[in-house]
């Protein structure tokens, strides 16, 4: 029983991270039908950004999410405005080369600036297990999910009572009727795509402590958001949540008592089933925002 | 307009790249990103004497290949400033083959074919190798491998057998060497084992269970991840509860850091010990903390500041001298003594064939070069499958440092 | 077409010359290895670019490509199988699980089959690795025998490589100019159009799926037998971005576009070498800016390029160009939408005069049939359409007679084009039947009912927008064309009957339509009642027996209405049954014998046109908005 709340806790905890990858791609996607293979190359320069700025310049760690979120912000308008913008009217296997082209151009960029060696970010915080009960963490763990949380409910109040936010879930339901109401889907598409990249920085940023720093560590960060994406049903705000949560426990459980190297293979099954059996999403058929 | 323009451009730009690149074709070597500019050589005027290296420069395991390309570089300038080979210099030409088998052996095609290379290095993992070696055979080159340890590599029914020479020694070589001791003195008796997926873990995790299971221990568990995962602690929390005594880890010295980090979290006290050969201690700790690492134990070939433990104290000595020198990243010398060592053997197989530099006469020196490397002494047997058999040493990390435990060498 | 072939196959054949003597001119082995690899990806592109023909990205193509070198691989090292044998075993097991797949997978559109396809191409990587019994897992297979004992050097490989490329890229050839490369054309152009009109979507994808899983099948074959070893890297993720890159960048929907890109991007890396560490940032870069600037990819670029050029010089060199002709001729040949130039001017709009009667159908003779009116062709009886909980159509039932006008009218969301939605299969039916001759058609698909020569026009203009005009009919041809591959593979004297036949009713469509100066016109550049004209004339090439309408007139002028009243006319002169959907009163009442009206679903009246005017229902129903209409009548 101990071991199986270890490991749902474990699960958790990761699957809040998927989940903050999840719900920036699906929005991406929704809004722009762009299937975005760059996603996990800025959730590697998020990383890097953190490295450089908590470890090398001695900024605060949480200061430094935030500088590396601000800066991810304008690059991803920069990316939208040079890359996605000029592609818009073309057939979605057009932008989808491009960003792919992109995390081609961004991870051996990264390799070159930073060079191959793995990195250690270093502890933000004193790495000790704390017994809670008959489960261990550590603060790290609890302060990651813990952003992860409150990112994602901001990311909701944010679609959900702001004006530019009405305007997003208005371009996601529908796009011409949104943009003969007066939306500027131009700023729209930007806004979307900038915080998109600047949520996947700070994911990034945020499990750089746990884990090491390389530059092709996003390959491995995007097959599982396209899991959460897909399961959730693509474009699908809360399913993306619910998804990544979900994909967290089900790795967890299923290497703790299925072991051997299938654990990767849970994602992609989930892929598989979910998209032949319900193409819609786990929660179905409601396109839904917010 | 403005649309044919940017086509015009778009053309001019592949024109470019395709005019440039046939133009200079490439002959200087990539330089990997940490290398420090090369010293001018007072390197004899004659005619350089190409030799080819093939290695994962881009991809996943771009750091291992840089770390090896850096100990050939050390060894290069050491060979061109001593002199060179049979009074000629030494020249690299290092091509990038991203640790995939295909363009690992187009690279090897190209240094055999462009610049004439009489013997290539390469191609640190196993399957790269073992695409390489069909287009030694069919060239009569041979291949100086590194790294990779598949035990494929040394089977006489392996296309290209008769051009493979090894010096990274097989798994078996290691639990060959560590079985005395793994289970009486360190207490491996109920032993979960977390390998990475692939030939190299999985050869690992088969050649130590047999070798545990041999003196009384028992692997009570087995977990391969990938080598691009992060997260083990779902596998860790199902050792943790396992009863198991201790964890037998082979991969990557990136990824032990990740799991030993882990190990740290759920606040484990099993034994580690890890194995493989890129798992330089101080490197997983300069990507961890000294308190992760503390006490945990590490087979390795090489232990840089231990001079008296390579067959040649004096070159480990200036070695290490060098290596500090150059400002190269810590973390990879445990890794870099290949290069190093192997650039060696390919110059003494050279001089051994009586400075005839052609493919066929240094594939016949290959057996009987004798080198006092890094990591003990090299030569190819016959027998054994043209493979070397190095050093193994135990190492355990106390306080931050490398400790040899002295329990190792009684018989 | 036999002249404008002429230089292209001048051209292949030097092309082919050339190809045979490179072993001689390359005195070197590397780039012999390169264009064995050249080869090897020539196979994978054109495969790959299979389905990218019927309109869906797969980025799995690797899964039949380690399929094939396991396959091969396992057979010829454990079982001693000789080559032959496995090379085609290899191509017949991924097919065999391509066609698996693609039953899985083919019912999903766009950006979901892209990410079904990755899941795959990830999860047969998973199993390469982990089953080890089987692949040897992350260990490989290795000494696969070469292909035969005299396969030394490189020399063999690339002549096998050369004849087999020759051979699928020649099959493709041949397909993509048949009936199968028009099917999938149009099912790439428009979907639901070409099903309509008889093109069995789901049948071309799944052959589309395991042609292409067949080719790719038989190219991991040779890979394993090549390299002489197999390890689950084959199934990587950056050798599916190279096969994609390579159609796309080449030209995707072309069939020398994977050609030119498999060349392209086989050579460039290998040439990139040069810049060292920044071999695969610029490898990224030049694929965002190929995307950027080349969208279609290089082929059709570089297509574009020539015909301005061309466009300048052709003044200059006017006097020795033949005057252009033999449009149809080149519309058959044309499978390439991408070529098209995107800047034809649209015509300007001609009003048709009345064109002279022509036997359009293969009609049985006028008299005969008269002789059968007033039979039921087809009868809905009891007929219900549910939405969720909206019953769009409710218990409706009538009959239409063969030969005649029958109308369909009532406001908006009366239940109308569900109604027909139904009729053709391209809706659901909720309860009750639909009958065509007496036979139920309730469980056959939209394509079945158009071979049984009941077809369609849809209310939203729906044409094959990216291809000209009488492209537009040739795509249309399709149910009277036969089906099978190896028909079109070898161009059978029945094959040959169906071109001449599609060649001529198109003219005589073009002609009957009065379109004949609009054939060269893209159709999404024709103007608006031209290309509602266009969809008459798509429904019209099938040799429909019964026509359904869906409010033709929307949109048209009086002076177009009227030229659609006589057209409907005569259509109905040459025998075709007609159900028209129209909101136009005036067309409704001056051609239809009679008129079933519905409202929100419930059918409120049926009679001939003068009975429905008076009838109180229907004027209750319509209020006052049809009052002023009829008055003016």
């Amino acid at each position: 029983m101990a071991e199986f709340l270890q490991h749902l806790l474990n699960g958790l905890m990761i699957g809040g991270i998927y989940a903050l990858m999840g719900i920036g791609l699906t929005l991406i996607f929704g809004i722009m039908n762009v299937v975005n293979f760059s996603h996990g190359e800025f959730y590697m320069l998020g990383a890097f950004g953190v490295l450089t700025l908590f470890t090398f310049m001695g900024v605060p760690y949480v200061l430094s999410l935030v500088l590396t979120a601000v800066f991810f912000f304008m690059f991803g308008s920069v990316i939208e405005r040079l890359i996605l913008r000029p592609l818009r009217s073309q057939p979605v296997e057009v932008p989808m080369l491009a960003t792919i082209g992109l995390s081609i151009f961004l991870a051996n960029i990264a390799l070159i600036i930073w060079d191959p060696t793995p990195k250690d970010i270093g502890m933000p915080f004193p790495l000790v297990a704390v017994q809670v009960g008959p489960v261990s963490l550590t603060p790290i763990r609890l302060f990651v999910f813990f952003a992860a949380l409150v990112l994602i409910a901001g990311s909701h109040l944010f679609l959900k009572y702001t004006t530019l936010g009405t305007a997003i879930r208005a371009t996601f339901q529908d796009r011409d009727a949104a943009a003969l109401m007066g939306i500027n889907i131009d700023v729209v598409n930007m806004i979307t795509f900038a915080w998109g990249t600047a949520i996947a920085a700070i994911a990034g940023g945020l499990l750089g402590p746990i884990f090491q720093v390389f530059p092709t560590m996003g390959a491995a960060a995007s097959s599982k958001s396209f899991a959460v994406v897909i399961a959730g049903g693509l474009g699908n705000f809360p399913g993306a949540i619910l998804a990544g949560l979900l994909l967290g426990v089900a790795e967890s459980l299923g290497a703790g008592y299925i072991s051997s190297g299938y654990r990767d293979a849970i994602a992609f099954i989930m892929i598989i089933v979910v998209l032949i059996f319900r193409p819609t999403g786990l929660l179905g058929k409601s396109r839904r925002l917010g | 307009m403005f649309k044919n323009w940017k086509l015009l451009i778009t053309l001019m730009a592949l024109f470019t790249i395709v005019m440039s690149a046939c133009a200079a074709p490439a002959t200087q070597a990539p330089q990997a990103p940490q290398a420090t500019e090369a010293p001018v050589q007072e390197a004899p005027k004659a005619e350089p004497i190409k030799i080819g290296v093939v290695e994962p420069l881009t991809g996943p395991v771009a750091d291992s290949g840089s770390y090896v390309v850096n100990g050939v570089k050390i060894a290069v300038d050491r060979i061109n400033a001593n002199g060179g080979v049979c009074g000629r210099p030494l020249e690299v030409v290092i091509e990038d083959g991203k640790n995939d088998p295909q363009e690992s052996a187009n690279a090897a095609e190209l240094l055999i074919t462009r610049d004439k290379v009489p013997v290539i290095m390469g191609a640190w993992g196993s399957s790269s190798s073992l695409a390489v070696m069909p287009v030694m055979e069919k060239h009569k080159v041979p291949l100086l491998i590194e790294t990779s340890s598949s035990g494929k590599i040394s089977d006489p029914a392996t296309p290209g057998f008769q051009y493979a020479f090894r010096i990274s020694p097989m798994s078996k070589m290691e639990a060959d060497a560590s079985e005395a001791y793994i289970v009486d003195k360190l207490g491996l008796k109920n032993v979960a084992i977390l390998s990475v997926n692939n030939d190299w873990g999985r050869g690992a995790a088969k050649v130590f269970t047999e070798a545990i299971e041999a003196h009384g221990g028992k692997v009570i568990s087995e977990y391969f991840v990938e080598q691009d995962a992060t997260d083990v602690l779902p596998q860790l929390t199902e050792i943790k509860s396992s009863g198991a005594d201790s964890i037998l880890i082979t991969t990557s010295a990136g990824q032990i850091a990740t799991m030993l980090k882990q190990v740290h979290e759920l606040g484990m006290t099993q034994t580690v010990l890890t194995t493989g050969g890129s798992n330089y201690p101080m490197a997983v700790m300069s990507l961890s903390s000294p308190e992760v690492v503390e006490g945990t134990y590490h087979l390795v070939f090489y232990v840089p500041e231990r001079f008296d433990l390579a067959a040649d104290a004096a070159l480990s000595e200036w070695y290490l001298n060098e290596y500090t020198k150059r400002g190269l990243p810590a973390i990879g010398i445990g890794e870099s003594y290949r290069g190093f060592d192997g650039m060696h053997v390919i110059a003494q197989a050279i001089e051994k064939a009586g400075c005839t530099v052609t493919p066929e006469a240094i594939r016949e020196a290959m057996s009987k070069v004798e080198f006092a490397g890094l990591s003990g002494m090299v030569k190819f047997a016959e027998a054994e499958g043209h493979q070397s058999r190095p050093n193994v040493y135990l190492v355990q990390m106390v306080g931050g440092k490398m400790v040899v435990p002295e329990f190792q060498f009684e018989k | 077409m036999k002249k404008s072939n002429l230089p292209t196959l001048l051209g292949v054949l030097v092309l082919l010359g050339v190809a045979l003597a490179l072993p001689g001119l390359l005195s070197n082995d590397y780039y012999l290895r390169l264009a064995i690899m050249a080869g090897l990806f020539i196979l994978l592109a054109s495969a790959h670019n299979i389905l990218m023909k019927v309109g869906q990205l797969s980025l799995g193509p690797v899964a039949f490509y380690g399929l094939g070198a396991y396959i091969s691989a396992i057979l010829s090292v454990r079982h001693h199988v000789p080559f032959p044998v496995a090379f085609i075993a290899a191509g017949l097991g991924a097919a065999a699980v391509g066609w698996i797949i693609g039953r899985l997978t083919l019912k999903l559109r766009t950006a979901y089959f892209v990410l079904v396809t990755i899941g795959f191409a990830a999860f047969f990587r998973l199993v390469a690795i982990n089953w080890t019994d089987m692949t040897n897992g992350p260990m490989g297979i290795t000494a696969v025998p070469p292909p035969a004992p005299w396969f030394v050097g490189y020399k063999p490989y690339y002549y096998f490589i050369l004849a087999l490329v020759a051979l699928v890229v020649f099959a493709l050839y041949r397909l993509e100019h048949s009936t199968i490369g028009r099917a999938m054309q149009a099912i790439r152009e428009n979907e639901t159009l070409g099903r309509s009109v008889g093109i069995d979507s789901y049948r071309y994808m799944m052959l589309a799926a395991v042609l292409s899983s067949f080719i790719i099948g038989l190219a991991g074959s040779f890979y394993a037998h090549f390299f002489q070893f197999v390890g689950p890297e084959l199934l990587s993720w950056d050798l599916t971005i190279a096969i994609v890159i390579m159609v796309i960048a080449g030209g995707r929907n072309t069939l020398a576009g994977p050609i030119i890109g498999a060349i392209l991007f086989t050579v460039i890396p290998e040439l990139l070498r040069a810049a060292a560490a920044w071999r695969m940032v610029i490898y990224g870069a030049l694929l965002v800016l190929l995307m950027l600037f080349m969208p279609d990819g290089i082929l059709p670029a570089f297509m574009t390029l020539l015909r301005r050029v061309a466009s300048y010089l052709t003044p200059i060199f006017q006097k020795w160009l033949r005057p252009a002709g033999g449009e149809l001729e080149a519309a058959i040949a044309q499978a390439d939408s991408a070529s098209l130039s995107r800047a034809e001017a649209p015509g300007r709009l001609d009003r048709p005069s009345v064109p002279a009667l022509q036997a359009v159908t293969e009609s049985k003779g006028q008299e005969m049939l008269k002789a059968q009116n007033g039979m039921d062709i087809l009868s809905i009886e009891d007929l219900c359409v549910n939405f969720g909980g909206i019953r769009a159509v409710d218990h409706v039932s009538f009959n239409v007679k063969e030969g005649e006008i029958l109308a369909i009218i009532g406001p908006n969301g009366a239940g109308k084009t569900t109604l027909l939605n139904a009729i053709t299969r391209l809706g659901p039916i909720s309860s009750g039947v639909v009958k065509y001759h007496g036979e139920v058609l309730n469980s056959l698909q939209a394509h079945d009912v158009a071979r049984g020569r009941i077809v369609r026009t849809f209310q939203h203009t729906s044409v094959f927008p990216n291809v000209t005009t009488s492209r537009n009919l040739v795509l249309a041809h399709n149910l009277r064309e036969p089906a099978g591959v190896l028909p079109n593979l070898l161009r059978t004297p029945q094959y040959h009957e169906s071109e001449t036949d599609c060649r001529e009713r198109a003219r005589q469509v073009l002609t009957f339509l009065n379109l004949d100066h609009h054939a060269d016109t893209r159709a999404n550049s024709l103007p608006y009642g031209n290309q509602r004209l266009l969809e008459l004339g798509i429904a019209m090439m099938t040799n429909p027996a019964v026509l359904l309408l869906d409010e033709p007139a929307a949109g048209m002028n009086s002076t177009e209405v009227e030229m659609l009243m006589n057209l409907i006319l005569q259509i109905r002169d040459m025998g075709v049954t007609v159900v028209l959907v129209e909101h136009d009163m005036k067309l409704v009442m001056g051609i239809s014998e009679r008129i079933l009206v519905l409202n929100y679903g419930k059918q409120i009246a049926m009679g001939c046109p003068e009975d429905i005017q008076k009838n109180t229902d229907v004027i209750t129903a319509y209020l006052g908005k049809w009052g002023g209409d009829v008055t003016a009548n």
